[in-house]
């Protein structure tokens, strides 16, 4: 027993230092920048805290496009006889129990993105009593946890308009996506059998894929405080009104030109964008960029798993030949402690 | 063939307990509220809300009920790897907890995630997503549920080769017996490889949610972790689970598990010393006093693994049957969760979600699940030799 606890403890502290030495180099790797450059043709939002007024249109714009009547604009863009019938189950809006009608509160009850609505927009008070909006829905980032994550690659980044779109065809409804969204963003339809994940493809199912006039929210803007456009006309213009009212934003920094690596919805703020439920924990590189370094370090070239499989199979192999060749000169009985003493002995004499 | 034949014994008891009964009346409400959620919606059976998308299906079946289906894993390497064969006799019993273990974490996926039928895409190559850690444990959960039942079928067929009414089976029993004893070491290589990858990729599943996992637990330390974490909740495991038996089944001691609980200490000075320094390089040692109910839960993981670490390795106490299973126990204990406040209570779920509770109907389900794994260990002991045989003279 000594000689093999020996001999375990010298692999472990063999294999703990090997791991610790990959480990010890992964933070020069893992914390460089996000290497991955937008596509000139990534389209995106720009939306304007100081230009809203709240009035949600934009909120209900697209509650009418991507939940009310998703079925009939899908419609529009892929024809019914083209999707099958969990699509055409998936297209049904379905009120979970508690949003359905009440007539002791027969108003909308809508805190945060949910399985209804795409894109909200949240108030915020600060200490001087004014009032601030904010706009939540997918950010579209650059290299996406989501993306990253989802084990089916039901999600995508399109990598010419750069839109993070879903294919409830190919999900499993694992939830990963959830988790793994530092922004919070991709929602679950819990009260339903045939749940599918629900977030903003900037319209892409349902306005069709090449939509020149804008989303459903960006449409509805009455102010212009959400447009939509390509992200570098879009970042233009946001550089552009920073420069021009100097002091009036937060920091002067555009939210989303760095943030979680970049992001195709840019913001402006008055204020900081903490209050704005926003994570001030956010990195300028993405969460997927140190994850997927982490698993390719260990998984580089598939040299790690095939080299233990293989160190496996021969120290198997021959531990049980060695067994075996005991049992026969024990000639079957076969008891198991006369097996070891053998061993013993035959180690004693290496 | 009969090579192995006297290291294992049939426990001959009644199948038929009181426990028994109880056991199946629990799997029996389970499967009602599980037809209930595929009915309905996983929403109404569960707590699980868009802030806390996992619940205890993944943070208990699967993150700690796979662990505590290490047993298997950790046997064949002492066994095989380290070269001790005076523990074989241990191996099937542990080889059946595993299986059942893997499975069951296998089903509690199924029942967990929304799309199910989805889930042939793991099969699409096109599909295939490698940056994924999700896919990687997925995969490797069902390679290694497929091995297990494999490293178990020896014991089936010992039993169905003997019977002579059926000499087709009993035919095809001894050609089944003799080919997996023949390639026995291809699939203990694949089994010791396979829990090696998916028990750190568990970990590494976690290092994508960045600044969502609390800095106590986000760590590039998180696959190490786990996979140390794996081993130690294997050897505690093992320990356990003989002294179980020992005692419901009214068998005689084992002594063997005494040198095997020998390694415990080392493994989980191991586990905190790398903790430790995961703490150091993500710079994490300032809230360990003041994350208030997370400090909690930091120094509880800590202590529940070091005092029985202790227990083991200087007193008397620790190799005593008592001592032995209340020292397994809390070292499962500690392990555990760990696991767990990797995948619950270190999680930020976003503003606005208050904290996470499963409901009765959630928490069924595990407890069937878990009561199908104790109906069917306590049913196949008594029908096949899988228990080592102690009746013979140490």
């Amino acid at each position: 027993m000594k000689t093999s606890r020996r001999n375990f403890l010298k692999m472990s502290v063999g294999a703990a230092t090997a791991i610790g030495a990959t480990a010890s180099i992964l933070p020069e790797e893992v914390f460089a920048a996000d290497k991955r450059e937008f596509s000139p043709d990534a389209v995106g939002m720009f939306y304007d805290s100081t230009k809203c007024i709240g009035c949600q249109a934009c909120v209900i714009s697209c509650y009418e496009i991507n939940f009310v009547n998703r079925q009939s604009y899908i419609d529009n863009v892929i024809a019914p006889e083209d999707q099958n019938f969990i699509e055409r189950e998936d297209l049904i809006p379905k009120l979970a129990p508690e949003d359905q009608f009440n007539p002791e509160r027969p108003w909308l009850n809508v805190q945060t993105n949910d399985y209804r609505f795409r894109n909200i927009i949240q108030k915020y008070v600060d200490p001087e009593d004014n009032v601030h909006f904010i706009k939540h829905q997918c950010m579209h980032c650059n290299h996406p946890e989501c993306v990253s994550v989802c084990p089916v690659t039901a999600l995508t980044k399109d990598p010419v308009d750069g839109v993070v779109d879903y294919d409830a065809n190919r999900c499993i409804g694992c939830r990963y996506c959830q988790i793994a969204c530092p922004f919070f963003i991709p929602k679950f339809e819990w009260k339903r059998a045939v749940p599918k994940i629900v977030k903003c493809d900037m319209c892409k199912s349902t306005l069709g894929a090449n939509n020149i006039a804008g989303t459903g929210c960006t449409n509805a803007c009455p102010t212009g405080a959400v447009i939509y456009g390509k992200r570098v006309d879009l970042m233009k213009d946001a550089k552009q009104r920073i420069s021009n009212n100097p002091g009036k934003y937060f920091k002067d920094i555009v939210y989303g030109e760095y943030e979680n690596g970049g992001t195709d919805v840019i913001y402006l703020s008055a204020v900081d964008y903490k209050h704005l439920g926003f994570d001030e924990r956010m990195e300028h590189i993405s969460f997927a960029e140190t994850s997927e370094n982490l698993i390719h370090t260990i998984y580089k070239y598939g040299i790690a798993p095939i080299g233990v499989f293989i160190a496996l199979v021969t120290v198997i192999k021959g531990n049980i030949n060695k067994h075996k060749n005991h049992d026969d000169t024990d000639s079957h009985d076969n008891n198991p402690n006369t097996t070891i003493d053998k061993n013993k002995k035959n180690k004693g004499g290496n | 063939m009969g090579s192995h034949k006297n290291e294992y014994d049939v426990q001959k008891s009644k199948i038929f307990t009181p426990a028994f009964y109880v056991f199946s009346v629990i799997v029996l409400i389970s499967v009602f509220i599980i037809i209930y959620r595929y009915v309905m919606g996983i929403g109404y059976v569960s707590n699980l809300n868009d802030g806390w998308p996992w619940g205890i299906w993944i943070a208990y079946d699967v993150a700690v009920g796979t662990s505590i289906a290490c047993g298997g894993y950790v046997l064949a390497i002492t066994i095989y790897v380290m070269n001790n064969f005076k523990y074989h006799p241990m191996i099937r019993s542990a080889v059946l907890a595993s299986m059942f273990g893997y499975c069951l974490a296998g089903l509690s996926v199924m029942v967990d995630i929304g799309r199910p039928w989805n889930s042939y895409n793991f099969f699409v190559p096109s599909q295939w997503q490698f940056n994924s850690a999700l896919f990687e444990v997925a995969l490797c959960i069902m390679a290694y549920s497929l091995v297990l039942i494999i490293e178990f079928l020896p014991a089936v067929y010992e039993r169905t080769s003997t019977l002579t009414k059926y000499p087709r089976i009993a035919a095809f029993s001894k050609m089944g017996y003799k080919y997996i004893d023949k390639l026995l070491f291809l699939f203990l290589s694949v089994g010791v490889l396979l829990p090696t990858m998916h028990q750190s990729s568990l970990g590494t599943l976690m290092v994508a949610t960045g600044f969502r996992l609390d800095d106590l637990w986000q760590t590039n330390f998180l696959p190490l972790l786990f996979l140390t974490n794996a081993v130690l909740m294997g050897f505690s495991v093992i320990v356990f689970e003989t002294m179980l038996t020992t005692s419901l089944f009214k068998r005689s001691f084992e002594k063997e598990i005494i040198s095997l609980s020998r390694i415990i200490p080392y493994v989980a000075v191991a586990f905190i010393l790398i903790r430790f320094v995961s703490l150091t390089t993500s710079g994490a040692w300032g809230s360990v006093f003041t994350s208030g109910t997370l400090s909690v839960v930091f120094w509880l993981e800590i202590i529940l693994l070091l005092i029985p670490s202790f227990i083991i390795y200087a007193t008397q106490f620790g190799k005593s049957q008592r001592g032995l299973f209340v020292s397994a126990m809390t070292l499962m204990l500690g392990a555990g969760l760990y696991r767990f406040s990797v995948y619950l209570i270190g999680f930020e779920p976003g503003p606005g979600w208050g904290n996470y509770f499963p409901s009765i109907n959630e928490f069924m389900i595990t407890v069937g699940l878990i009561s199908i794994e104790i109906v069917g260990y306590m049913v196949i002991v008594k029908l096949l030799q899988v228990l080592p045989n102690v009746s013979k003279s140490h």
